[in-house]
């Protein structure tokens, strides 16, 4: 009983996720293209979520799991959509399935190609600090679990063809193009995080021992590099002091983003919360922040506790900058205290950036073909104030980060409304 | 289920996977030795084609009505394998299936006789289980394509539009005689200054003109009762009383405004307002037409005081004896205060302003660069904690009729600040039909007070019981477009039992044997999901009866009951109990 | 009234003493988390079975006594962490149980160390394995269970089915 019309979502992350089973739910078919080999996004990045401190991995595989095995979803991974033609009702799109080498029907998700591939590369899903093989996973969890082979990395050896007993490895495959027709579109493309090097007194990047928050979190997460052990990059020892900095590259007109990125606040709690939980012996964390923007449902509860129950300290005033001793890599952090007016310097073993969000890489991408009105930082603008999740052209929705920046549960509902508005269009 | 189990066992070795430790001939060898077995066997990879034909092929050949695949994870595969009994005829609850490999191959890998050794115990577990298990039939409830909407505010008004266009037919109530709830009372809308009329007007046309909409103003519901699919309800409009049937139903009851009555000397002067009472004194049509003047002098404000978490962030310190502390925050009033500043300037340029704070939380779209934009004009801001709340006090006479004295916590200062009008920007509390509705409707509330949703990341719409869903406010505190976006969500996922027609329920349900339920009640106290209620029978007596469309087989009921008159389908107390038997048990002969 | 205690079973120690566990692990949390043990390969002792239930809810403490009575030396009943529940407060209802069960055990001459419940999520399958080695290891050192025939490769006599 499946409509004629259907719908498709860009993006796989838990918005573009939460969006297609909302579309699918009602009935209709629903296309979802993500373009890395595995849905999951972000999301699948972290280790907990606030404010309930989940298990990211647990809340989200279920909904992975979902879009998968839902009879009205065709799930389309490391694909890519390439033209857009035709208008509300009635769009043609070009869609391109970049070849895995490996043949998705009979892979079995065995992982033996991965442990006999002699060649090693860093992770991106680990933000480049834990390592994969050329022919891999992003991450245990993937779905599908289907092995991709990097061919960018690959020496083409075929180790991993002979000892595939799926006889799954195919080293022939193409590119595929297909075409379908769409009554409607949602975006879902996401976010990247705001690029930390730009801020020079920061030492990202140059400074071994301070990291972005995703970094962090691929530390902090139980299936990350470090096995959920938080250690120094430098020299491989439990940091006892850690500084969260916050509104790094947010509310920073001169050297980043004007806006509030909404979410640094309550994930450097969450993870400051973490690192006492997960560093045995203890921890210190310190929080140097401008305004705690703990605004959402059982938020402000968070906060309390973070200091009540778990002792992590706030302190207000935006770090100046940030020194690293050479000899041992610790670093230096100097910081007006505002609300004491003192200059003081103080010394930690490890520093995270809570760096901002930033609109991606993909919606960039997308936006060259679909040429929607963006804002002056790349979020895609919308119609009204009443109509949050209709872009300016008639038939394509957004949700999620792409429209502007928010946390999992307004995503997650920003998804279902825009699976709403592109109902409409598809039946 | 009368006839004699006839049970296939199929184990997998998943490439090397399970094979490279278990000894996966030995375990189907094994298996042929166990009751009801009529055949048993090993392959490759079980899920992949060959492997499901296999099933279907041996379903055919040797008549079986059970099926074991001893493999990987059921979380993995048991969807998969119960299609591919499916597609025999078999009802896909007679199907078990024993984890070798995320359970036995992949944790002892270096002790394959053990592991071998398990395998076997977890086949004779699942056949144990096995030959106990019955068909369960297919709950389908039928679901009205019919929706009820409590609450016409923009919320109420988003998910009803919604849902009329989709297709169905909305039943929109409203207990006030207009429709537009808070928002319209509202001057302007932030952080872009839109007029409320403007946005509400083309929507409550729309809505009033829609034939799949029936609107009841001035009206509330008297009655309700059902579950998922199959609701009734008896809507008061004034005198008249209506029955309506549906299937669905979103709650969009919004908010009331704090009433800071007994904080910050609010009621003891006229110039100390809350920000609702502010936004009526600017608008056009209010009783000043528009004119910003001070209530008691009927003068222009020249020095004006906006102080924010009133009713919100509190702790017991922090609230007045009596009065219930709300820990949260109310999201939205920091913004709301930076844009009334706003429109105060623009009404009266002159005015110097005072923004007194704890955390400026101006955190949505655009509202960061309203800020910005705000302090440009010169208003000051002052940062107060929450140990030393600022005290109004009235100056009896001298310039300016008030007076606030803070501490600020940036420049370490105590300050005084002489003021014609304190306006206290107010934080959100549920709108007083909450508590009501949410025992109507079985649905429950959070600590914070408003409505509980199903789960805070991934399930922001849902309410606990299936069928309901929330929006807007009534949720917790939000601006305009968040209230939008949760309303057109929560009518996306009201319209998808109501597209489908159609809603499978649990099948895995409890069921009670009336004639050993004495009416205790315990079950129905342990049910999370008000599945469980009372029915009458001859004699007065008393039993519990499960509602089969809410019930979700959690078991919780069945280890409850004091007369083990519960039974939980496919998890059967003989069911589990002969899975553990089995697992202590080896057989005559073994070691 | 008297509590009885335990006697070791002196022949038994002699040979080597391998526990039998029976875990009842909840199909949301705490059977994923296991699943992630295999997953990431963690290795463990292959003394415990596992019954998979939707809820530890369903936990009724009959059960959990029937399975000491059929020979288990050890019992791990393994849920979601508080708050986490996938049928919102079916985990606490099984812990009110366990607290109470705890005591009976030991009024029944049971080691209340064979009895353990533990919260864990399905992003912990290097803690549930370590749970499982903890287990091993606690009920090595006090021995077979009272009731234990598995070790002496007895069976259990034929009952009466239970009540369905």
């Amino acid at each position: 009983m499946l409509n004629e019309k259907a719908v498709l979502v860009i993006g796989g992350g838990v918005t573009g996720i939460q969006a297609a089973i909302d579309v699918a739910n009602q009935g209709i078919k629903t296309y979802l293209v993500e373009k890395t080999p595995s849905v999951g996004g972000h999301m699948a990045q972290l280790d907990k979520t606030f404010p309930t401190l989940d298990c990211s991995a647990c809340i989200l595989t279920p909904k992975m799991v979902d879009v998968a095995r839902h009879p009205n979803i065709e799930l389309l991974t490391y694909s890519e959509v390439k033209e857009v033609s035709g208008t509300a009702g009635d769009f043609i799109i070009k869609i391109e399935k970049k070849p895995r080498y490996v043949d998705a029907t009979k892979c079995t998700g065995c992982a033996h190609c991965a442990i006999h591939c002699p060649v090693e590369v860093l992770n991106d899903f680990d933000e480049m600090i834990g390592v994969r093989k050329a022919i891999y996973v992003p991450f245990p969890q993937a779905v599908p679990l289907v092995y991709t082979i990097d061919m960018d990395n690959c020496i083409e050896c075929e180790l991993c063809k002979n000892v595939c007993e799926a006889e799954a490895v195919n080293f022939d495959q193409e590119i595929e193009e297909i075409e379908v027709n769409v009554g409607s579109i949602i975006l879902a493309t996401g976010y990247d995080l705001f690029d930390a090097t730009k801020l020079k007194n920061y030492g990202y990047g140059s400074y071994d021992n301070v990291l972005s928050s995703l970094e962090f979190e691929r530390l902090l997460s139980a299936s990350g590099p470090a096995g959920g052990h938080v250690f120094r990059l430098s020299d491989g020892k439990i940091p006892r002091r850690i500084a969260f900095l916050q509104c790094v590259g947010s509310r920073d007109s001169e050297h980043g983003m004007p806006y509030c990125s909404r979410v640094c606040c309550m994930y450097a709690i969450k993870n400051a919360i973490l690192a006492k939980d997960h560093i045995h012996g203890g921890c210190e964390t310190t929080i140097y922040y401008i305004d705690v923007r703990a605004f959402g449902k059982g938020f402000e509860e968070f906060y309390q506790n973070s200091q009540t129950r778990f002792g992590v300290k706030f302190v207000r005033g935006k770090v100046g900058e940030i020194v690293e001793d050479v000899n041992t890599n610790n670093l230096i952090v100097r910081v007006e205290n505002t609300e004491t007016g003192q200059l003081f310097e103080d010394e930690f073993d490890m520093v995270v950036l809570s760096s901002g969000l930033v609109p991606s890489q993909g919606s960039a991408e997308i936006n060259k073909i679909l040429n929607l009105p963006i804002d002056q930082y790349g979020f895609f603008e919308e119609l009204n104030r009443i109509s949050p999740v209709d872009t300016k052209i008639e038939g394509v929705y957004m949700a999620g980060v792409c429209e502007s920046v928010k946390d999992i549960p307004d995503g997650v509902s920003q998804a279902s409304a825009a699976a709403m508005r592109a109902s409409l269009k598809a039946i | 289920m009368e006839e004699e189990p006839r049970i296939g066992v199929f184990v997998c070795n998943c490439g090397i996977n399970i094979g490279g430790v278990v000894n996966v001939e030995e375990v189907a060898e094994y298996a042929t030795t166990l009751p009801n077995v009529v055949v048993s066997r090993s392959s490759l990879y079980t899920c992949s084609d060959r492997g499901q034909g296999m099933i279907k092929d041996d379903i055919d050949e040797f008549k079986l009505n059970r099926v074991i695949v001893a493999s990987c994870s059921p979380r993995m595969h048991e969807p998969t394998f119960r299609k591919v009994i499916e597609e025999k005829g078999l009802n896909k609850y007679v199907f078990e299936q024993a984890n070798l490999r995320e359970h036995v191959s992949w944790v002892h890998s270096k002790q394959p006789e053990e592991a071998t050794k398990k395998a076997k115990d977890l086949v004779r577990m699942a056949v144990a289980k096995a030959r106990l298990l019955e068909s369960l039939p297919q709950h389908l409830v039928d679901v009205k394509g019919e929706a009820l909407v409590i609450g016409g505010g923009i919320s109420g008004l988003t998910a009803a539009k919604s849902i009329a266009d989709r297709g169905f037919k909305v039943h929109l109530v409203e207990k006030t005689p207009n429709f537009g709830g808070k928002m319209a009372q509202l001057y302007k809308v932030f952080p872009t200054f839109d007029d409320p009329q403007e946005l509400l007007n083309p929507l409550v046309e729309d809505i009033m003109a829609h034939p799949n909409i029936t609107p009841y103003l001035s009206a509330e519901i008297a009655d309700i009762e059902g579950y998922i699919g199959n609701y009734r309800a008896i809507i008061r409009e004034q005198t008249e009383e209506k029955e309506i049937e549906f299937g669905t139903i979103i709650v969009a009851t919004g908010f009331n405004a704090y009433d800071p009555n007994g904080e910050f000397k609010y009621g003891k002067h006229q110039n100390i307002l809350t920000a609702m009472e502010l936004h009526q004194l600017m608008r056009a049509d209010g009783p000043t037409q528009g004119n910003l003047v001070t209530p008691a002098e009927g003068k222009t404000p020249r020095s004006i005081a906006l102080i924010s978490c009133v009713g919100s962030r509190q702790n017991e310190n922090t609230v007045p004896e009596g009065k219930k502390p709300n820990a949260y925050c109310s999201r939205v009033c920091c913004t709301g205060m930076i844009a009334t500043g706003m429109e105060i300037k623009e009404k009266s340029p002159d005015a110097d302003i005072f923004v007194l704070y704890r955390d400026l939380r101006t955190h949505g779209k655009g509202h960061e660069e309203l800020f910005t934009e705000f302090r440009q004009t010169g208003s000051t801001m002052i940062r107060y904690t929450d140990d030393q709340l600022p005290m109004i006090s009235s100056t009896q006479g001298a310039e300016y009729p008030l007076s606030v004295t803070s501490y600020d916590s940036l420049s370490g200062l105590n300050v005084e600040i002489p003021v014609d009008l304190v306006v206290l920007a107010t934080g959100m509390i549920p709108d007083d039909s909450a508590s009501n509705i949410a025992s109507k409707l079985h649905i429950t509330i959070s600590a914070d007070g408003f409505f509980q949703e199903l789960h805070p990341k991934l399930a922001p719409l849902d309410s606990v019981t299936d069928g309901v869903y929330l929006a807007g406010t009534a949720q917790g505190p939000k601006d305009v477009p968040d209230s939008v976006s949760q309303s057109l969500g929560a009518a996306a996922k009201a319209c998808a039992p109501m597209a489908l027609g159609q809603v499978e329920v649990e099948s895995t349900i409890a069921v009670i044997d009336e004639d050993f339920c004495t009416g205790c009640g315990v079950c129905q106290g342990s049910c999370e999901f008000s599945a469980i209620v009372f029915e009458e029978r001859d004699e007065g007596k008393k039993v519990s009866k499960v509602i089969e469309a809410l019930c979700k087989g959690c078991g919780t009921c069945g280890s409850s009951c004091p007369s083990a008159a519960i039974t939980m389908l496919h998890f059967k107390d003989a069911q589990l109990d002969a899975m553990v038997k089995a697992a202590l048990t080896p057989q005559a002969g073994e070691k | 009234m008297v509590e009885a205690k335990e006697m070791i079973n002196e022949t038994e120690c002699e040979t080597k003493f391998e526990p039998k566990l029976i875990g009842f692990l909840c199909n949301w949390c705490s059977y994923a988390g296991a699943d992630l043990a295999g997953t990431s390969r963690v290795q463990y002792p292959p003394n415990i079975r596992i019954v998979r239930v939707m809820c530890t809810g369903r936990l009724d403490p009959q059960l959990i006594l029937n399975t000491f009575r059929y020979g288990a030396d050890g019992v791990l009943i393994a849920g979601c962490h508080e708050g986490d529940c996938h049928y919102i407060g079916g985990n606490y209802r099984a812990y009110r149980k366990y607290i109470l069960l705890k005591e009976f055990v030991k009024k029944m001459g049971i080691n209340e160390k064979r009895l353990r419940l533990e919260w864990v999520s399905a992003s912990e399958g290097e803690r549930f394995a370590k749970v499982v080695r903890e287990m091993v290891d606690d009920i090595k050192e006090i021995g077979p269970s009272p009731f234990g025939v598995t070790t002496t490769g007895g069976v259990v006599e034929d009952e009466p089915e239970p009540k369905i």
